[in-house]
């Protein structure tokens, strides 16, 4: 059963019990377990996490004296820039704000009984994703990689070389089967070539594909609209 | 040496004219005229000095090539680019034919006199270029024949092809030296049926596209009457809060009056959060998606439906008023009538937003639970449960292609998702 670290942000005992609630509610569907520690201001949760707390989900506050939601966001985003924060709000208006933080959602109060399943369902595949591994025997020998480590396969000759940060490895198969191995992953075929992890692409235009390592790929005519289709459906959380 | 420099001639106004019919019909895909039309001249050359090696079968290679040309260079399935193709193919015919029994039935010797066949060579070309031309200055904006489906096709074929096989019948004749003159004002009656029935055809598509803007105006007039009914409904909604707001002021002037400030204290706070919620919205820093969101939102609320909304700072995006209109309005209509069937089902629905730009790109998901698949091919909703919600898509692909940004849909068991990306 899966378990997670779950801190709850909220000045209002009633607000962190509500939280609480929702998540036994969901572990109980779900078939999963929520670890939950409750704090009654954002400053003393920021210190927790600064001395080394590390949970896997925050749910946070906006309205709290002291340091409201926002600030705390911003100074826990500076510890763990990738943790998922779901900032509990009476006010819609602050929708804007949440997304300075890179808030993963952005909840109202008074919907959260409707809301909270929507928004643990997409967390809990956004941490899946990042934790997806895939065992590959490489010429280099047999080597479990992060699938999210993959920026891109290339075919050199009758071999294909995983690109993985500044590393590379090399493969024998045809990039076909890379392909179809890879493309429920958020992989896409975009040129004989080359098979791209789209989670390294940040734009496509003029038949062109930009990578965020700074690679550029062209992309044939006859694979371009399949390419971007294929492209906002992962950004979109589709695929 | 005269013989090919003629031929030359012939085919490069025969590439113009094919060059314009094309572009009648599709959109290029990124290709200039100075790349598309030296790779049909080329085509058109290679297939006329085919005839050398394999006879009349070079109709059919011409034919093959031109599909081919027409579907690497423009935006056209395979079935459009050969009927296109076929057409263009078949106007040449037809008209090569009507000069050349036009001239015999004046009584020129099309057999033996090189200078008349010369000049038929010519003339006849030229006539289909002026006549290609005139379509082109009747319909300027032409450029929708994705617009038909397969069926509709249908009845613009059969005159072409009925005449193809006439004319075939008259050249043979021809051919075999028994032409009457009749039969040479008869494919001139034929040539103008078909000059006609493409008439037809063109302007039915015109037709068509200006139906499909029409409805596209027609959405943009009911989103903003929607949201000035929701306006409407605010202000009332407002006039009677003040009403309340009134009396609860009253309560509180009396709570103080009797000393007890701490529960006038409790009620202002109270009052006070409750006019915050009321007051509340979304805010993109952009006016015109604020309005369309919040108008949505409210709808959205009315029917049971809830919304999480995830939104950067809009300010910078560069889409005129109608076109956020027509994206977001339609897409989160959409949206929320499927909702309203599963809220209906006695279950909840939550529709997610993301509307965020970000290094020049604008980024728009929308995503709502579904009653059941849908099925979803080539870019669009095959199984559409009314005809609304289909136009509603095509119309905002339509502005998304504009701006050459993605548009994609998928739809499992369990949700329907909407992407856009546009780069500025």
């Amino acid at each position: 059963m899966e378990n997670y670290t779950v801190f709850i942000c909220d000045d209002k005992v009633k607000d962190r019990n509500k939280v609480n609630k929702l998540l036994v509610q969901y572990g109980t569907t779900h078939s999963c377990t929520f670890e939950v520690a409750e704090y009654s201001s954002g400053d003393v949760l920021v210190c927790e996490i600064k001395e080394g707390q590390v949970p896997d989900i925050i749910f946070l506050d906006i309205n709290m004296e002291k340091m409201d939601g926002i600030k705390a966001a911003k100074e826990i985003r500076g510890v763990l820039p990738d943790v998922p924060i779901v900032l509990v709000t009476a006010y819609i208006n602050y929708a804007l704000e949440g997304y300075k933080v890179k808030a993963s959602r952005f909840l109202v109060k008074d919907d959260l009984e409707d809301t909270v399943t929507e928004c643990l369902d997409s967390i809990r595949t956004e941490i899946k994703k990042e934790s997806r591994e895939r065992e590959f025997s490489f010429v280099e020998g047999k080597i479990r990689l992060k699938l999210d480590d993959i920026i891109y396969v290339e075919t050199n000759a009758h071999v294909q070389v995983f690109h993985v940060g500044d590393f590379t490895y090399r493969i024998y198969k045809k990039l076909e089967d890379v392909e179809n191995e890879l493309a429920p992953y958020g992989f896409a075929r975009v040129h004989k070539s080359f098979v791209v992890n789209l989670k390294y692409v940040t734009k496509i235009s003029s038949y062109r594909m930009y990578l965020s390592t700074g690679k550029e790929l062209s992309i044939p005519r006859d694979r371009y609209n399949e390419v971007k289709s294929r492209h906002a459906l992962y950004k979109g959380g589709s695929l | 040496m005269m013989k090919f420099l003629l031929s030359v001639l012939i085919v490069f106004i025969e590439t113009y004219s094919f060059d314009l019919l094309y572009g009648l019909f599709f959109n290029s895909k990124g290709f200039k005229w100075y790349v598309r039309i030296p790779i049909l001249f080329v085509l058109n050359m290679a297939g006329a000095l085919s005839m050398y090696l394999i006879g009349t079968w070079k109709i059919a290679l011409i034919l093959v090539m031109l599909i081919i040309y027409c579907k690497t260079i423009y935006d056209s399935s395979w079935w459009q680019s050969g009927f296109v193709s076929g057409f263009c193919y078949l106007y040449v015919f037809l008209t090569d034919s009507l000069f050349l029994m036009l001239a015999y039935t004046m009584g020129f010797d099309v057999v033996q006199d090189y200078s008349v066949i010369s000049v038929l060579s010519v003339l006849s070309p030229v006539a289909y270029a002026v006549i290609v031309l005139c379509f082109r200055k009747l319909f300027p904006q032409r450029k929708r024949i994705g617009l038909f489906d397969g069926k509709e096709w249908i009845p613009f074929t059969v005159i072409p092809v009925i005449s193809l096989a006439c004319y075939l019948y008259l050249y043979n004749e021809f051919l075999q030296g028994g032409f009457r003159k009749g039969q040479g004002y008869a494919a001139i009656v034929l040539y103008v049926i078909n000059l006609a029935m493409f008439y037809i055809l063109l302007r039915t598509l015109r037709d068509k596209e200006d139906l499909r803007v029409a409805s596209v105006k027609e959405n943009d007039i009911k989103s903003r009457l929607d949201y000035f009914h929701d306006m409407q409904k605010v202000y009332e909604r407002q006039g009677k809060k003040l009403h309340d707001y009134k009396n609860q002021l009253q309560t509180m002037q009396e709570l103080i009056k009797s000393g007890d400030t701490d529960k006038a204290l409790h009620f202002a706070e109270g009052l006070t959060e409750s006019i915050s919620v009321e007051m509340s919205a979304v805010n993109t820093n952009n006016s015109v998606i604020n309005a369309v969101l919040n108008q949505k939102y409210r709808t959205a609320g009315s029917r049971g439906i809830k919304m999480i909304f995830t939104v950067g700072d809009l300010s910078r995006i560069r889409l005129i008023e109608e076109e956020i209109v027509i994206i977001f309005s339609n897409l989160l209509d959409n949206a929320i009538h499927e909702c309203e069937r599963i809220v209906a089902g006695g279950n909840k629905a939550v529709i997610s937003v993301k509307a965020v730009f970000e290094d020049g790109q604008f980024e728009l998901y929308v995503k709502n639970p579904v009653m059941a698949r849908v099925e979803i091919s080539d870019g669009q909703v095959v199984t559409a449960v009314e005809e609304g919600h289909g136009i509603g898509l095509t119309n905002v692909r339509d502005v998304v292609e504009k701006y050459d940004g993605s548009f994609a849909l998928a739809c499992d068991d369990k949700e329907f998702i909407v992407a856009v990306i546009i780069s500025f």
